[in-house]
Formats: C-alpha cells, sequence, structure tokens
C-alpha cells in the first residue's frame, strides 16, 4: 500500500462549479491529497465497489473519506449512505456530507443513515478553504483510520 | 236517721204548741175585735182565689176539699165537680196516685215536697207541690196541692236537646266527610250519616252539570236509583230540579197528594215525605241533596237542621273536587314538566312527535291525535307523529299517507286554520263547522292548537274524538300548554338538524382546506428546499469564482475590473444573505416548537456571542441589566429573535455615534418582557407597526443595508411561542424594542 491510495479523497458532486471550487479550495490550503471526482450517485457505488470503468485500484483506488452531495442524479447521497452500510467491507469508510441544505431534515437523515459529519458548503471563498483545511486536519490528521476493503 | 227523726218529731211539737198558741191568741183577738176576724177571713179567701197557678186544698186522703179559680179553669170543671173527687181520678184518671206525686210522701213529712209530672188530662207537664197542714195533735189534717204549668219549659228543653243532638249529627258529618278526599267516599260518608241523623228512608245526591242533574250517589247504596239508565232529572223538574232552579229548600209532607213530584220512581218505592235541599256554593247551585221518608210529614219542623246538613255536604264535597282537581293539576302539571325536560333533552323530532303522541294520549281521549308541522317550502301539513301506533306499523304507515294523501294544506280544515291564525279551536261537533275538512266521518269533536314558536306558527297538535263536546277548557288549556313547550322542543331539533348539517359542511370544507393547505405545505417545503440547493448554487459559484478572479487574476485586471469582480461578490453576498433569511423565516413558520422553561441569560450571552464581529465592528457599547428571569420558549428560536433585535440596535446607530445598548426584564402578571434599547435613530410612530412586516425597509442599501426580514422573523418567532413584540420610539431618541413571553 502506497501512501497516495491511503490519502485518497471521493468526492460526489454533479456540479461542476462546485468541484472547481473545492478542488481549489484544496489547492489553496495547499493539501496535495489526490481527489477522485464522480458525477452521480449511481458512479459513487460503482467507483466504491470497483465494478465497471472504476476496476481498476491503480487508478481508482479506495478512498479513505468520501464527501458526499446529497442532491445528485441518479441515486440520492442519502441513497448512497444507505448501500454503503449494507456493505460488510466499506461499511466502515467516513463519510462527511457536504450539501446546500440547512434542512433540519436533510441534517437529521444524514446522521440517522450514518453519516460521520455534515458541513454545509460555504457561500465565501474563504469560508471554503477554512473548511478544507479543518476537514484534513480532523479526518486525515486527527483521526485513527478504519479499515476499509472492497467486497469481494 | 233517729235523731233526725227525733228532732223532726221536737219540731213537730214545738210547732204544733206555737200555732195552738197563735190560735189562742187570735181567738182572743177575734172575741175582742169581731169585724177584723171577718175581714181576715175574707182577706185569705181572695188570697187562694188569687193564686195564679191551679191550687186544690186536699184531705189527708186525697179527696179535694176546695179548688180554685185557677184549678177550674185547668180541669174545665167547675168547683162544685170537683169537690170530693179524688186528686188522681181528676188529673191522671187513675184508681191511685201515681208513684212519682208527692202526695204520697204527705203522711210522713212536716214540709212542703215538690216534682215535676207529666198530667195526661192537662195535656202538659205540672210542678206539683204539696204542703201538709196538721192539725193541734200534729196529725195530717189537710195538704195545701199546687200545679204549677210548666209544659213551655219542658218543651224549650226538648227542643234544646233535639238541637244538640243534630249538633252532634252535624258534627259527625263534618268530620267524617272532611277526613276524606275521594268525591265517592266523601258522598258515601255523608248520605250514611245525614240518613241516620234525619231517619230518612232514602238519600239522593245529584250534581248539576249544565241544566242537567247527574246522581252522584245514594243510601243505601244499592237503590234502585243507582241504576245507569236511571233518568237524570232536568233543572226545574220534580222537586230536586226545582229546588235547584229555584235556589231554595223544597219540602214536601206528602208526595202522592204534591202536584210538584213528578217523578215516579218516588212514589214506587213508597217514600211519602221529601226534602229537596239545594247545594249552595256562593251564588251557584252546584246540586242537590234529596231525602225521603216513608211516613208523612217526617220532615216536618226540622227545615233548619237540614239546610245545615246540607251546608255541611256541600263543604266535605268541595274540599274533595278541590283537592282531586289539585290533584288532577299537580299529576298534569308534573307530566308537563317532565314532557317539558324530556322534550328539551331530545333533538329527534320524530322522538318528540312519539313523546307528544304519548303525552297527549294520557290526558285526553281521542280516537285520533296527531302533531303536525309546516312545510315551509309546500306550506303543506306533514304528520310529524300520529296515535294508532298500537294498532301497528303498517296503521300508522297507512294513517300517515292517508294524511298526506289528503295534502292539508296551511288554511284548510280546521288545522289549516289554526296554522294560519295561530289560534287554537275547539268543536264540540264539527259538522256544525264550515271549516270542517272531512278526512273521517266518524269524528264528532275536534281540539286543536298552534304550534307557536314567538309569532312564528311552526304545526299544531290535534285530537278528534266521536263524541259530542268530548274537549272542555280545561283540555285545551292543558293542549296549549303541552303545545308551548312542544313548540320550543321541534324548532330546536330542526335548528340542531340544521346547525348539523351546516356543521358536516363546514367539516368538510376544514378538511378540503386542510388538505389544500397541506399540499401548499409540502409544495413550499420542496420551494425551500429548492431555495437552499439550487438557488445557493449558482450564487456560490458566482461569489467563488468572482473571488477567485480577484485572488488569481489580480494582476490581469484593471481597477475597474476588479471593481466589477467585487460588486458581484458583494452581490451575491446579500443575495445569499437574503436567502438564509428567507429559509429562516420560512422554518420558523413551519417548524414545531416546543416550549420549555428557557434561561434569558443563556439567550442573550449566545446572542451576544454570535453578534462579537459586528460589535467589534461599530465599537458598541451592550449592557445587560442582568440577572434576567426564565421565560417559556424554544432556545433556538429565542436566540434567534434575540440576535436579530440587538444586531438591529447596534446597526442603527447615527452616523459617528457609539452604539449603546442595554438590555433588561420585567415580570407583571406572570409575563416577562424583555427589552432592548438603543441610542440610534429612532422610528417615527407610523413606522412601528410596518417595520414587523417581511421585507419592509425604511433606509436604502447603501444607509443601512439588511433583508427587510429580521423583524419580521422576531415577531414571527415571538408570536410562535406564545408571545407579543413591541416598540417605543421616535426619531433621534432611539428605540425601546420588547419581546413579551410567559414566564416559567
Amino acid at each position: 500500500m502506497n501512501t497516495i491510495t491511503h490519502h485518497t479523497i471521493l468526492l460526489v458532486e454533479d456540479d461542476p462549479n462546485d468541484v472547481l471550487l473545492v478542488q481549489r479550495a484544496f489547492r489553496k490550503a495547499n493539501l496535495i491529497n489526490p481527489i477522485q471526482v464522480v458525477g452521480d450517485g449511481e458512479a459513487a457505488v460503482a467507483y466504491l465497489a470497483g465494478q465497471g470503468p472504476y476496476a481498476d485500484r491503480q487508478r481508482h483506488p479506495l478512498p479513505v473519506l468520501m464527501l458526499l452531495d446529497l442532491k445528485l442524479p441518479r441515486l440520492s447521497g442519502h441513497e448512497v449512505r444507505e448501500w454503503l452500510r449494507q456493505q460488510p467491507g466499506l461499511k466502515r469508510l467516513p463519510v462527511v456530507v457536504l450539501s446546500s441544505s440547512q434542512e433540519r431534515a436533510d441534517v437529521n437523515r444524514a446522521y440517522d443513515l450514518g453519516a460521520n459529519s455534515y458541513l454545509v458548503k460555504p457561500v465565501a471563498l474563504e469560508t471554503l478553504i477554512d473548511m478544507v483545511k479543518t476537514l484534513n486536519l480532523y479526518w486525515m490528521i486527527l483521526s485513527e483510520k478504519p479499515e476499509v476493503a472492497s467486497d469481494p | 236517721m233517729k235523731p233526725a227523726h227525733q228532732t223532726t218529731e221536737q219540731l213537730t211539737r214545738e210547732l204544733t204548741a206555737l200555732r195552738q198558741r197563735v190560735a189562742e191568741l187570735e181567738a182572743g183577738e177575734a172575741e175582742c175585735r169581731s169585724p177584723d176576724r171577718e175581714l181576715h177571713r175574707v182577706s185569705q179567701e181572695s188570697i187562694f182565689q188569687a193564686i195564679g197557678h191551679a191550687t186544690l186544698i186536699l184531705s189527708p186522703d186525697q179527696t179535694v176539699l176546695a179548688a180554685n179559680r185557677a184549678a177550674v179553669q185547668a180541669t174545665g170543671l167547675t168547683e162544685a165537680e170537683l169537690r170530693g173527687q179524688k186528686c188522681y181520678d181528676i188529673f191522671h184518671r187513675t184508681d191511685h196516685p201515681p208513684a212519682e206525686c208527692p202526695l204520697n210522701q204527705m203522711q210522713y213529712t212536716a214540709y212542703m215536697v215538690a216534682g215535676e209530672m207529666e198530667v195526661g188530662a192537662l195535656d202538659g207537664w205540672f210542678l206539683v207541690s204539696c204542703t201538709p197542714v196538721l192539725d193541734e195533735s200534729g196529725e195530717l189534717e189537710k195538704i195545701i196541692h199546687i200545679a204549677t204549668d210548666i209544659t213551655e219549659r219542658k218543651q224549650a228543653e226538648d227542643q234544646l236537646r233535639q238541637r244538640n243532638r243534630e249538633l252532634e249529627a252535624l258534627n259527625c258529618l263534618v268530620q267524617r266527610v272532611s277526613a276524606s278526599l275521594l268525591v265517592e267516599q266523601v258522598v258515601a260518608v255523608a248520605l250514611e250519616e245525614i240518613v241516620a241523623a234525619t231517619q230518612s228512608d232514602l238519600a239522593l245526591l245529584f250534581l248539576r252539570e249544565g241544566d242537567r242533574l247527574f246522581l252522584l250517589g245514594t243510601r243505601p247504596p244499592d237503590t234502585p236509583y243507582r241504576h245507569p239508565d236511571t233518568p237524570v232529572h232536568l233543572v226545574g223538574e220534580c222537586l230536586c230540579g226545582l229546588a235547584v232552579s229555584g235556589g231554595e229548600p223544597l219540602y214536601s209532607n206528602d208526595i202522592y197528594v204534591d202536584p210538584r213530584c213528578t217523578w215516579d220512581e218516588c212514589k214506587k218505592a213508597g217514600v211519602r215525605s221529601f226534602a229537596a235541599l239545594p247545594l249552595r256554593s256562593g251564588d251557584a247551585v252546584i246540586g242537590v241533596l234529596g231525602l225521603a221518608a216513608h211516613q208523612t210529614s217526617h220532615f216536618e219542623g226540622r227545615t233548619a237542621f237540614l239546610e245545615t246538613l246540607a251546608g255541611g255536604v256541600v263543604v266535605g264535597l268541595q274540599s274533595a273536587q278541590l283537592y282531586q282537581a289539585v290533584q288532577r293539576h299537580w299529576k298534569e302539571l308534573s307530566t308537563l314538566y317532565e314532557t317539558s325536560q324530556a322534550l328539551s333533552q331530545s333533538l329527534d323530532p320524530g322522538l318528540i312527535g312519539q313523546r307528544l303522541i304519548e303525552v297527549m294520549e294520557q290526558f285526553l281521549n281521542y280516537e285520533h291525535g296527531a302533531v303536525l308541522t309546516v312545510d315551509e317550502e309546500t306550506q303543506e301539513l306533514v304528520p310529524l307523529a300520529l296515535s294508532d301506533q298500537q294498532r301497528g306499523p303498517d296503521f300508522v304507515a297507512q294513517d300517515r299517507d292517508y294524511v298526506r294523501s289528503q295534502g292539508l294544506r296551511v288554511g284548510e280544515g280546521i288545522v289549516g286554520w289554526v296554522v294560519q291564525h295561530g289560534q287554537p279551536v275547539r268543536l264540540g261537533d264539527v259538522r256544525q263547522d264550515a271549516r270542517y275538512f272531512a278526512l273521517r266521518e266518524d269524528i264528532r269533536s275536534e281540539l286543536c292548537v298552534p304550534l307557536s314558536v314567538g309569532h312564528k306558527v311552526i304545526g299544531a297538535l290535534d285530537v278528534e274524538s266521536g263524541r259530542m263536546d268530548a274537549y272542555d277548557e280545561n283540555d285545551e288549556r292543558l293542549l296549549t300548554a303541552l303545545a308551548g313547550s312542544a313548540a320550543v322542543a321541534i324548532e330546536n331539533a330542526r335548528l340542531y338538524a340544521q346547525l348539523r348539517e351546516h356543521a358536516a359542511t363546514l367539516e368538510q370544507r376544514v378538511a378540503e382546506r386542510t388538505a389544500e393547505l397541506a399540499d401548499i405545505n409540502t409544495e413550499l417545503d420542496a420551494f425551500a428546499y429548492s431555495v437552499s440547493h439550487d438557488l445557493r448554487a449558482p450564487l456560490r459559484a458566482m461569489q467563488g469564482f468572482a473571488k477567485a478572479l480577484l485572488e488569481d487574476y489580480a494582476a490581469d485586471l484593471d481597477p475597474t475590473g476588479q471593481d466589477y469582480a467585487q460588486r458581484i461578490v458583494t452581490a451575491s453576498q446579500r443575495l445569499d444573505t437574503l436567502i438564509q433569511d428567507l429559509l429562516a423565516y420560512s422554518r420558523l413558520t413551519r417548524a414545531e416548537l416546543s416550549l420549555q422553561p428557557t434561561s434569558l441569560d443563556l439567550v442573550v450571552i449566545e446572542s451576544l456571542a454570535q453578534l462579537t464581529a459586528a460589535i467589534r465592528e461599530q465599537d458598541a457599547q451592550v449592557s445587560i441589566d442582568g440577572p434576567l428571569p426564565l421565560v417559556l420558549a424554544q432556545h433556538t428560536t429565542l436566540v434567534r429573535v434575540v440576535v436579530n433585535l440587538l444586531a438591529n440596535a447596534i446597526k442603527f446607530a447615527a452616523p459617528g455615534v457609539q452604539p449603546q445598548v442595554r438590555v433588561w426584564a420585567e415580570v407583571r402578571e406572570g409575563m416577562v418582557r424583555l427589552w432592548v434599547q438603543d441610542n440610534g435613530v429612532g422610528i417615527a410612530p407610523a413606522h412601528q407597526e410596518r417595520i414587523f412586516r417581511i421585507f419592509e425597509r425604511l433606509y436604502g442599501m447603501e444607509e443601512y443595508p439588511g433583508t427587510g426580514v429580521g423583524l419580521a422573523i422576531v415577531r414571527k418567532g415571538v408570536e410562535r411561542m406564545g408571545g407579543r413584540v413591541g416598540v417605543t420610539s421616535a426619531p433621534g431618541q432611539g428605540s425601546r424594542f420588547w419581546v413579551e413571553l410567559p414566564g416559567a
């Protein structure tokens, strides 16, 4: 296992603007973690399961953290999280929900389904950079990572 | 006894000695003055004759020696005829003196003995006093016998005794009659007492109804007069009828020869004497008491007593009738009361009608009874309930259809007339009334009263009978009283039905509206979700890339380009604030709040913490008059409210003035009022209500930027927690905002 695979972050985000801004924030925060991006819920499931275009774990390694938007095409963020809970090898993967929604219903449902954290996408660019820095500090450096493996 | 005898003998002897001495003296005197002696003798004779009572001088064997004028007058015999006769022979026509005669005792006494006795020969009672006259030796020489006529006194005494007996009988009658309150019993007892007290052979009691006399009772109870076919008298017919029409008692000493007696039944029964005593009550004659005896002239001389007895019967009869009337009224009243209670508790018109029919059946005799209501649209009279339920439901249905099929309408027939005019109608013979509408051939009497509520007639109660004159004023009064509560109950039931229908419609409309609102709410939720997601995503991109442009390509942009990019950033920031405020307001409107005791201290501290940046930026001074009390609220919502109030207090400072904010609370009548006072620009009274509405702003973006949502959030949040908000302010004098919440 090389360090790179151990630091991969999976960003599930359908809005290309948000993808660009998050990637820029990572850059501005001087983070070198490789970010894998998928644009909908089905793609996220395929990536995690190592299926289809994502079968090659060298090119598409298992992430140590998933940043998950809720409002996604095909499968919603909640549905992805729900699927994840059923996967014996993957269920411990830390999931941080990154959503525009401040609705209590969304927040509560996300935690009910096992989200590890819920962050609201900030409008201000500086705030986004701060948030990315905090994410890195907390999840990538401070937190002990659980064992995660693709299911056979 | 012996000493008494001795004393008597002694006295007799002394008396005799004295008389002898007197005689001697008299003899001596007479010899001296003989003309005086003659005078004395003449005087004694004249006194004897002058005695007003029959006076005899008798020998010891009761032979008449001399008789005075009164005795001659009383016996009708001359003195010569009387002289030599035996006293008892003359007065008692017996051969020996009667045992009670005081003469019998003259042999044994020296004194006067008197006694009362009936003297057959003189046809009267006499007080007989006998005085012995003794000779010189003390032997009985002669007897002075005076008989005083006491017949009148005796008769008076007899009358007194008779009067006492009568009084006793009257007393007994009144007592026994008063002991009973049932008319039949009173009649039986009274007749029994009267027959006994008057020694009558027959007593009859008639009550007057109109011009007829009905036999109420007889004594003995099972006389032929009791027979149901017995004809009743008419007023003015026979002795009894004449006594009623004349109002005076009538007596016949022998009905066989009395032309006034036209009733053969009495003659057949062997009656000779008859007394017809009217029963008077005030000026009215309510009946007559007839007394009959088999002997002639039986009632002669007893009229006062008989009339008094009749008075006693009236008293007993009236109190019993009064009692029965009271009983009946009481029963009517209590039934009416119970009925109106029951009616007012029922809201089912059918049940009310049924109950009315039952009560009408209980009090009024009828062949047909009906409760009818007016159909306001068609003006038809619709039966709500009909009698005849005892004949089975089929019959009722038929009857109802029958009544309906006749198409009775307001203004038609008796019931129609009653409903139209709102007045009762009572007919003794319906065939005589042009209004009658022959539904049934067998009807004679009808009583119909309107069911009125206020001035509105909603129907009628109707009873019909096959008898003539079946209903009187009492029946009308009762049915009218019943109609009073019935009308109200029926109207209530009708109104209730309308109300229920109305309520059902309303309920359905509320349900529909609720469903609509729920739909709208769901849409609103979806809208808010969409706003928070979709509206903010492009906003983030606009702001993010403008910012990135400024940061990453500042060198490539001239000052104008940089200004433009900055304007994009500012505008999108403002839009984001607006969106966030709107979302907060919308959440406040829809969220369910659970109120709990909440510390105002904590709320204010947390609010200030959120405003740290603004306070620092404005160099504001905020002072809290703590400790603040607890209120009943939801913590998060209250924080949002207080944040907005404090933010405004800091924001609306006049240019160049340091914002000074003071926060305190006061408790009054269980409510807590939190005050936030500033030294800002103030608000004109005209705007003080407006500022709490959403999107209302008093200043341009350049002066005081804002979304116009803050105070709307304050008011909505406080109202959702059961509180109130307000402000006192004047331009240039700062503002004092307050929120009031229930204390915890």
